[in-house]
C-alpha cells in the first residue's frame, strides 16, 4: 500500500516536474525568443517611424509649397490683370496722342512750306538790301553794300534792350554821333528809325573815300526815268527822281 | 505681355520725341516770323520774291497807307547800284 502511496506520490511529482520543467522551458523560449527579437524590432520600429517622420516632413513640405505656389500664383494673376490694364490704359493714351501728332504733322507740312518762303524773302532783304539781322545776346544788324571800294565790307552794331532801356553793345566801325542817336532811340522807343540813321551814319563815315562815286552813283540814278527801269503804281504822285548832289 | 508692353514704351518715347521736334519746329517758326517782321519794319519795304526778272517790291507807308511799287532791272544795274536805290527811296519815306 505505501509502495503504491510512494509510487503515485513520485510518479505525481514527477509529472509534476515534467510540467514544470515544460512550462520553465516554454517561459525560457518565450523570453529567450523576446530576448533576440527585440533591437531588431526596435530598429524596425525605429525605421518604421523614421520613414513615417519623413514622410510626414514631405508631405508637410509638398503642402507648403503648393500654398506658397498658389499665393505666388495669385500674386502673379493680379500683378497680369493690373499689367494689362496699364497697357490698355497707354494703348488709349498712345491712340489719342498719335491723332493729335496726325494732325500737328499736317499742319507742319504747311507751316514748312510757309517758312520757305519767310526764308526765301529773308535772303532777299540779305542779298537785294544786302541787310542781315541776327539775334543772339542782343540784336545785331549788319550791312553791305555801303563801301563801294570794297562793298563786301561789313559795317554792324549790336543794341540789347534790358530794363526799359536800349544799351549799344557793339560798333563796327565807331560812328561820331552814336550817344546822340542812343539818347533819342530811348527816348522815342524806335529801334526802326535808329537802325535806318545807323545805317546812313556808316554811309557818310565812308563818304570821303566816296565822293566821286556817288556822284556818279546819282548822275546815272537820274538817267532812270528816262530809261523806265524805275515805275511807280502809287495812288499818290509817283517817286520824284533823286536829286544831284 | 511684357514685350507687348515694351512695344508701348518705344511708342510712347517715339511720340514723345515728335512731340518735342515739332514743339521746336513752332518755336523756330516764331523767331523767323519776328526776324522777318524786323526785316520789313526797318525797311518798310515788302519784296516781290517770284520776279525772278527784275528787283521788284513795295514800299510800305502804314501811316500814309500807301503803297508804292519799285521795279529795277538787274541786268542793267550792280548790284550795289541797285541796294543803294533802293536805301534812297527808303531814306525818303
Amino acid at each position: 500500500m505505501v509502495k503504491k502511496t510512494m509510487s503515485s506520490l513520485k510518479l505525481m511529482c514527477e509529472n509534476d516536474m515534467i510540467e514544470q520543467r515544460q512550462k520553465i522551458d516554454s517561459f525560457m523560449a518565450m523570453h529567450f525568443q523576446r530576448s533576440r527579437d527585440s533591437p531588431l524590432e526596435r530598429a524596425q520600429a525605429t525605421s518604421r517611424s523614421q520613414v513615417k517622420n519623413r514622410k510626414e516632413a514631405r508631405q508637410i513640405e509638398i503642402s507648403n509649397s503648393l500654398t506658397a505656389t498658389q499665393s505666388r500664383i495669385e500674386v502673379l494673376r493680379r500683378t497680369l490683370n493690373l499689367q494689362r490694364s496699364k497697357r490698355d490704359e497707354h494703348k488709349a493714351i498712345i491712340s489719342q496722342q498719335l491723332q493729335g501728332l496726325s494732325a500737328s504733322t499736317d499742319n507742319t507740312g504747311k507751316v514748312i512750306e510757309g517758312e520757305a518762303d519767310i526764308q526765301e524773302a529773308i535772303s532777299w532783304y540779305n542779298q537785294v538790301l544786302g541787310f542781315d539781322v541776327e539775334a543772339g545776346h542782343g540784336v545785331k544788324f549788319t550791312f553791305v553794300n555801303i563801301d563801294a571800294n570794297n562793298p563786301s565790307r561789313e559795317f554792324s552794331f549790336t543794341v540789347h534792350y534790358g530794363d526799359g532801356f536800349y544799351t549799344l553793345l557793339d560798333c563796327d566801325p565807331k560812328l561820331n554821333d552814336i550817344e546822340e542817336l542812343l539818347q533819342e532811340l530811348n527816348g522815342t522807343n524806335n529801334l526802326f528809325r535808329f537802325v535806318r540813321l545807323m545805317k546812313d551814319g556808316f554811309v557818310k563815315a565812308t563818304l570821303p573815300r566816296l565822293s566821286i562815286h556817288s556822284e556818279n552813283l546819282h548822275q546815272e540814278t537820274s538817267v532812270v526815268p528816262a530809261s523806265a527801269s524805275v515805275m511807280s503804281n502809287s495812288s499818290d504822285t509817283s517817286i520824284p527822281a533823286p536829286e544831284n548832289k | 505681355m511684357a514685350d507687348e508692353l515694351k512695344d508701348l514704351n518705344s511708342q510712347v518715347a517715339l511720340i514723345e520725341e515728335q512731340r518735342l521736334a515739332i514743339k521746336r519746329n513752332k518755336r523756330d517758326q516764331l523767331r523767323t516770323e519776328k526776324k522777318l517782321s524786323m526785316y520789313a519794319s526797318v525797311t518798310k519795304v515788302i519784296p516781290k520774291i517770284d520776279d525772278s526778272v527784275k528787283t521788284s517790291g513795295y514800299m510800305v507807308d502804314r501811316d500814309k497807307r500807301i503803297i508804292e511799287k519799285f521795279e529795277f532791272d538787274t541786268d542793267k544795274r550792280a548790284d550795289y547800284e541797285t541796294c543803294n536805290s533802293i536805301w534812297e527811296i527808303i531814306k525818303r519815306k
